[in-house]
């Protein structure tokens, strides 16, 4: 024994190879699986601290207008509404933009750069697999960092009432706007951005690509808003990605948009918004799954 | 061994990997696999052909990465084309390039891999330790890949390679990069992953020595054709060559002895006589005395796999 101890070597133990007697849970348990990853991964979870810093900071960010108003109401002795539920998505729409720009570039883009898509695409998983699972991940992550505030707000404001019970009955309807509004939100961001992200392996790029277009278009958006007439500045409108959504979530909520939104000056029916994100979100979608179809690996 | 296939059928009555008139064209001119016909067992199968041969395009065609230009490929019974995601559950890959993201841990990544070949993450886990154990990578698994040397790379990637058990396991240049002691090490782990585990390797190389020290069967691949497919103790039987070296008189001896027939090659100051099954030994005996020749050497030689080949170009150089 002591001869053992002291040998350099120590030996362990081999119990020799043991095959798998398991299930084999195939296809869509690969395709759940990555999503649970990616979803993780969004958030940073079992990856380096810094990829945490930025996606969990900017998700904390966005609870900031949120967590104001309950603090407000909190101290305020009246009923003091300052954000209305319809117009939280015009608080955080650019962190939302910052959160899709860092995250969407690791999401997507990591797997090429570090060249692991064939791993990937040699298992259990098909390509179309591979990207819903990615997209499923990212929509995930950004329906919580914009929808968890909304619901965190309600129900905080109805703590905050005398009558939380009836205050809950009074603003019950709404719950489905804030869901509905924010999965539109999310899936719309997560599309459009996993599109613009998977066009390059290098993450400075993807991140530039992605910031690049919301600002770019929404700036431009608003600009022709504001120097064209008729039926261009109506229509012009549905260039900017964000007024888009802004558009949809107004109309979800059966709200009207502020009086200095570009959204007045245009004159679309709220209905029109969200046929756009639609289209927005099929056109990414397509451009999306071709990449990845025609992807060499 | 008597594993049921994932089609119900015993594995060793199916050919593992069978492929007819496979096609690969990139663009007009490139031909990377030119109506390639091969059937392939158990065991463990050295896919040789020089770069460029198609090796790597044939795997990734098995794999379902690539999609063949026409042609049908099979493995363990299943289309390539339209059952991939099922067979490819029963299948492992180690590619030749890296790829490892460098922030995850060995052990997580591993973990993970599993979990997209249909493996439940508990037993994904187990599984995880337990071949990276196998591959000879302990304590260092719990740190970021990013940091590992190449051979322990390569390590994790024949890890996540194995860790869903696959009946097959294709290994495109697994001693890529690695020093002459990772290769040794490598080669060595290879060979137990097909003796010990039972499990069926395809593995492609351009190095023959390394061919032939892991491989029963060997498939010459060459401009996209089947040049050859056959167990490695037939390629290596043809090779026995009887080597003679004489004093003086060297030319005279060689025609003499072509005379009676010999096949008879010259390299320097060595005259290699082809030994296709016969013993000439009193032939070459009575050939050198006749001549008082002076007989310094006379020994039986085993070519190794690349004098093949390498008569073989050295011909192609001679004629062309």
């Amino acid at each position: 024994m002591a001869e053992q101890a002291n040998s350099p070597t120590g030996s362990i133990y081999d119990l020799g190879y043991r095959p798998h007697e398991g299930e084999r849970l195939g296809r869509a348990y690969a395709t759940f699986a990555l999503f649970v990853y990616s979803l993780r991964g969004v958030f940073g979870l079992g990856r380096s601290a810094l990829s945490k810093v930025f996606s969990m900071g900017l998700a904390v960010v966005a609870l900031v207008p949120a967590a104001i108003q309950l603090g407000i109401a909190a101290i305020a002795p009246l009923e003091l509404e300052i954000i209305p539920p319809e117009e939280y998505f015009s608080f955080v729409q650019i962190v939302l933009a910052l959160f899709c720009a860092v995250v969407a570039p690791e999401i997507i883009g990591r797997d090429q750069r570090n060249r692991t898509l064939p791993l990937y695409f040699s298992r259990a998983l098909s390509r179309p697999d591979y990207v819903t699972s990615k997209l499923g991940a990212l929509a995930a992550g950004v329906f919580i960092v914009v929808g968890l505030p909304q619901v965190i707000l309600l129900l905080g404001s109805a703590v905050a009432t005398d009558d939380v019970v009836s205050y809950l009955g009074d603003n019950a309807g709404d719950l489905p706007p804030i869901l509905g509004g924010s999965l539109l939100v999310a899936v719309f961001f997560a599309t459009v951005s996993l599109t613009i992200a998977s066009q390059t392996p290098r993450r400075a790029f993807a991140t530039g690509g992605v910031l690049a277009y919301f600002v770019i278009f929404t700036i431009l958006g608003s600009i022709l808003v504001n120097t064209t007439s008729g039926t261009v500045q109506d229509y012009s409108v549905l260039i900017s990605p964000i007024d888009v959504l802004d558009g949809s979530v107004h109309w979800l909520f059966g709200a009207q948009p502020p009086s200095d939104s570009d959204l007045v000056h245009s004159g679309l029916a709220g209905g029109v918004y969200v046929l756009a994100a639609f289209a927005y979100i099929g056109a990414a979608l397509g451009l999306l799954f071709r990449r990845f179809m025609r992807l060499t690996v | 061994m008597t594993a049921a296939s994932p089609n119900g059928v015993a594995i060793d009555a199916l050919p593992l990997i069978q492929t007819s008139g496979l096609t690969k064209r990139y663009g007009k001119n490139v031909l990377a696999l030119d109506t390639l016909d091969l059937l392939i067992g158990g065991g463990v199968t050295g896919l040789v052909g020089a770069n460029g041969a198609g090796k790597s395009t044939l795997i990734k065609i098995l794999l379902g990465l690539l999609a063949p230009t026409s042609g049908e490929a099979s493995i363990l019974g299943f289309d390539v084309r339209t059952q991939g995601t099922k067979l490819r559950q029963f299948v492992g890959y180690m590619p030749e390039h890296d790829c490892l993201p460098p922030d995850v841990t060995a052990t997580d990544f591993v973990a993970h891999m599993a979990q997209i070949s249909g493996i439940p993450r508990a037993a994904a886990r187990e599984r995880t330790a337990e071949v990276l154990r196998h591959v000879g990578l302990f304590e260092e698994r719990y740190r970021p890949m990013g940091g590992y040397s190449t051979g322990m790379k390569q390590r994790v990637k024949l890890a996540q390679a194995l860790v869903h058990d696959p009946r097959l396991l294709m290994l495109d240049e697994p001693t890529n990069g690695l020093d002459p002691a990772g290769r040794d090490d490598m080669l060595d782990l290879i060979r137990r992953v097909g003796a010990d585990f039972q499990i069926a390797i395809l593995m492609s190389s351009h190095l023959l020595g390394e061919i032939e020290r892991v491989c029963d069967y060997l498939v010459v691949i060459d401009g996209g054709r089947l040049v050859r497919s056959d167990t490695l103790s037939s390629f290596t039987g043809e090779m026995q060559v009887l080597t003679v070296e004489v004093e003086s008189r060297q030319d005279e001896l060689v025609a003499r002895l072509q005379a009676e027939g010999l096949q008879v090659a010259i390299e320097g100051r060595l005259i290699l006589i082809h030994l296709d099954g016969s013993a000439p030994y009193d032939l070459v005996r009575d050939a050198v005395v006749g001549l008082d020749a002076g007989l310094l050497r006379l020994e039986q030689r085993r070519h190794r796999l690349e004098d093949l080949f390498r008569s073989d170009e050295a011909e192609e150089a001679e004629s062309g």
